[in-house]
C-alpha cells in the first residue's frame, strides 16, 4: 500500500448528551475542525464521505452536507457498512488519494440519536430496521441486545464462565473512559454497580450495553507534504459472515480474526507489532468474542486477561484506551469512529494519561450487526 | 392467502406461512445439495415438513422489550432451537419457568401468536413435563 497518504487531521467533540441545533450543524463543525487540524480548508476538499445518520435522512447525505458547506467535491458519497463504516470510508478515501485521483478527503461519521427522536423511539426503530431478520426473527420481537444476549448465553456456557466475565469488559472500558475528556460515561463503576444494573436480556445487564450517545467525529486525509510526524494507513482488511444470526455457522465464533489477519497481512505486521487495538464493543460480549476470535487471548481467557491488567495502557497490548463503545459512547450509525480516532490520537502521542508509551502501530476494528461483518485497519506513526 | 402471512413475507415464503397456519413446520430443502437451506436462499429448493422437535441452542429472557407495547407483556424468552434435522430456528420458548431454561433442553413446536397478536408463529415448549411452570 502506498505510503504517500497522511492521516492529517481529526475532530472529535464530547460524546453523549451534547446538544446541537441540528445534525447538519454538528457535521459542519466536525468537518471544519478536522480540516483546521490538518492545516487545510474547504477549498481543498475533493472527497467527502459520510455515513447517513439515523437522525438525518436525505437521498444522499454526503451531498446534502456538501450543499450545506457550499462545496462540490468530485467524490461525494455516503456509505452503509454498519459499524465497519469508519474503516471502510477510511480505506476508500485513502485509495483515491494513493491512486492520484484526489488530494484531500474528509470522512465524517456522526449521529445524534438523542436529539432528533426520543431515546425510546430510537431503540424501537433499531429493532425494526436493525440486524434482525425481518421475516424470521422480527415477528418474535427481539430487542437488539437480545440477539447479543443469545451469543453471550451460549459463549458463557461453552467456556464455563459466568457473568463476571462480561463484567471485566465493562469495568475496563469505564476505567479507560474516566481518563478521556470526550467520553459519554465516565462515572466510576465497580463490581457492585455492575451487578446492580438492571437486566435487559439475560445475561446482559444495562452496563453490558453501550449507551445511546450523540457523537462521532471526522478524519482528514491528504497527499503527503512537509515534514514531521505522519500517521499512515498501513493496511486494512474485512470479513463477511452473514447478515442475521439465524444464518451464522456458530453462535459463539465469528470472523473478527479474518479481518485482522487480512489487515495485518496488507500492512506487513504481526500481532507482536501492535501497541494498541481498539475493538468494536457495542456489548461486553462483543469484546470477549471479537478479542478471542482475533487470537489476542485464547478461547475463554479474555476476561481473566482483562482482570490481570494485560490490556491497560501500560499492559502487554493496550485495548480501548478511550473506553470503547461501552463507555466512550455509541453514536448510532457512527459507532466505531471513536475507535479510529483514539488510534490516531495515540499514534500522535497526544493521549495524555491514557498514553501508550512508544505507540508506533495501532489497529482499529469495526463490526456490523450481530457479528455480521468486520473491518480492521492498521495505522502506524512515521517520522517524515 | 395473504391474510395468513406477515406483511414482510413474499410469494417465495408463502409455503412456510401456509404450514404455520395449518400447524406444520415446513422448511426449505435443496435436493441437489441434500441439505436444508435456512434462511431461504437461492431458488431451487422444495418445502418439506420437519418433525418440530429439537434442542435449545441458546436462550435469553427479555426484560426490556424493544417498544412500550411489548413491555406490557412482561418478560419473555427468545431462543435459537436446533431442530433434529439440524436447522437453527429463531423462536420463543413458552410454558417454561425461567429457572428451568437450559441449553440442550428438548423442545417441541407449537403454532400460536405471541404478545396477543393475530399472526401465528412457530414457538417451542419443553418436551419434559417437569419443566412446566
Amino acid at each position: 500500500m502506498s505510503g504517500k497518504v497522511n492521516i492529517a487531521g481529526i475532530a472529535e467533540l464530547p460524546q453523549g448528551k451534547s446538544q446541537w441545533p441540528s445534525p447538519m450543524a454538528f457535521h459542519e463543525t466536525l468537518v471544519k475542525a478536522a480540516l483546521d487540524d490538518a492545516g487545510s480548508d474547504l477549498t481543498e476538499v475533493d472527497v467527502l464521505f459520510t455515513v447517513e445518520p439515523r437522525a438525518d435522512p436525505y437521498l444522499v447525505h454526503a451531498i446534502a452536507l456538501a450543499e450545506r458547506l457550499r462545496i462540490q467535491p468530485e467524490f461525494t458519497w455516503s456509505f452503509t457498512s454498519g459499524g465497519c463504516v469508519p474503516i471502510t470510508m477510511l480505506q476508500a478515501a485513502h485509495d483515491l488519494i494513493a491512486a492520484g485521483r484526489a488530494r484531500t478527503a474528509v470522512i465524517v461519521a456522526a449521529d445524534l440519536p438523542l436529539t432528533s427522536v426520543s431515546r425510546s423511539k430510537y431503540v424501537e426503530n433499531l429493532a425494526q430496521v436493525g440486524p434482525i431478520h425481518p421475516e424470521f426473527e422480527a415477528p418474535y420481537h427481539p430487542p437488539v441486545p437480545g440477539m447479543f444476549a443469545l451469543v453471550a448465553q451460549a459463549y458463557l456456557a461453552a467456556t464455563g464462565q459466568d457473568e463476571r466475565a462480561l463484567m471485566q469488559v465493562a469495568l475496563h472500558d469505564r476505567e479507560m473512559a474516566a481518563r478521556h475528556p470526550n467520553a459519554h460515561m465516565r462515572a466510576p463503576m465497580d463490581a457492585e454497580a455492575y451487578s446492580a444494573s438492571r437486566l435487559i436480556a439475560t445475561p446482559l445487564r444495562l452496563l453490558d450495553c453501550a449507551p445511546v450517545s450523540n457523537g462521532g467525529g471526522a478524519v482528514v486525509l491528504t497527499r503527503d507534504g512537509g515534514s514531521g510526524v505522519k500517521v499512515r494507513l498501513k493496511g486494512s482488511g474485512s470479513a463477511t459472515s452473514q447478515m442475521h444470526l439465524t444464518a451464522a455457522r456458530s453462535l459463539t465464533q465469528f470472523d473478527a480474526g479474518l479481518s485482522l489477519q487480512s489487515a495485518m497481512k496488507a500492512a506487513g505486521v504481526t500481532m507482536a507489532d501492535l501497541d494498541l487495538i481498539n475493538i468494536y464493543d457495542c456489548f461486553t460480549i462483543a469484546m470477549l468474542v471479537n478479542l478471542e476470535d482475533m487470537g489476542v487471548s485464547p478461547r475463554g481467557q479474555a476476561a481473566s486477561d482483562f482482570a490481570a491488567g494485560r490490556f491497560g495502557p501500560a499492559g502487554e497490548l493496550a485495548i480501548n484506551t478511550h473506553g470503547g463503545l461501552l463507555s466512550h459512547g455509541h453514536p448510532a450509525r457512527a459507532g466505531g469512529m471513536g475507535n479510529l480516532i483514539e488510534a490516531i490520537v495515540q499514534l500522535r502521542g497526544l493521549a495524555g494519561d491514557r498514553q501508550v508509551a512508544d505507540c508506533e502501530v495501532a489497529a482499529a476494528h469495526g463490526m456490523a450487526g450481530v457479528f455480521a461483518s468486520h473491518a480492521t485497519c492498521v495505522l502506524a506513526r512515521e517520522e517524515a | 392467502m395473504s391474510e395468513t402471512r406477515p406483511s414482510v413475507a413474499t410469494d417465495e415464503t408463502q409455503p412456510f406461512w401456509d404450514g404455520i397456519a395449518a400447524g406444520r413446520l415446513m422448511m426449505p430443502f435443496d435436493e441437489a445439495a441434500n441439505a436444508w437451506v435456512w434462511p431461504p436462499a437461492h431458488d431451487g429448493f422444495v418445502w418439506k415438513q420437519v418433525s418440530g422437535t429439537g434442542r435449545v441452542e441458546s436462550y435469553s429472557t427479555v426484560h426490556r422489550a424493544p417498544s412500550a407495547n411489548h413491555a406490557r407483556q412482561g418478560p419473555y424468552t427468545i431462543a435459537f432451537v436446533t431442530l433434529d434435522e439440524g436447522i437453527r430456528l429463531f423462536t420463543r420458548i413458552v410454558d417454561c419457568a425461567e429457572q428451568n431454561l437450559a441449553i440442550g433442553m428438548r423442545v417441541c413446536a407449537r403454532f400460536e401468536p405471541v404478545d396477543g397478536e393475530q399472526q401465528p408463529l412457530a414457538v417451542f415448549a419443553p418436551l419434559e413435563p417437569g419443566a412446566l411452570a
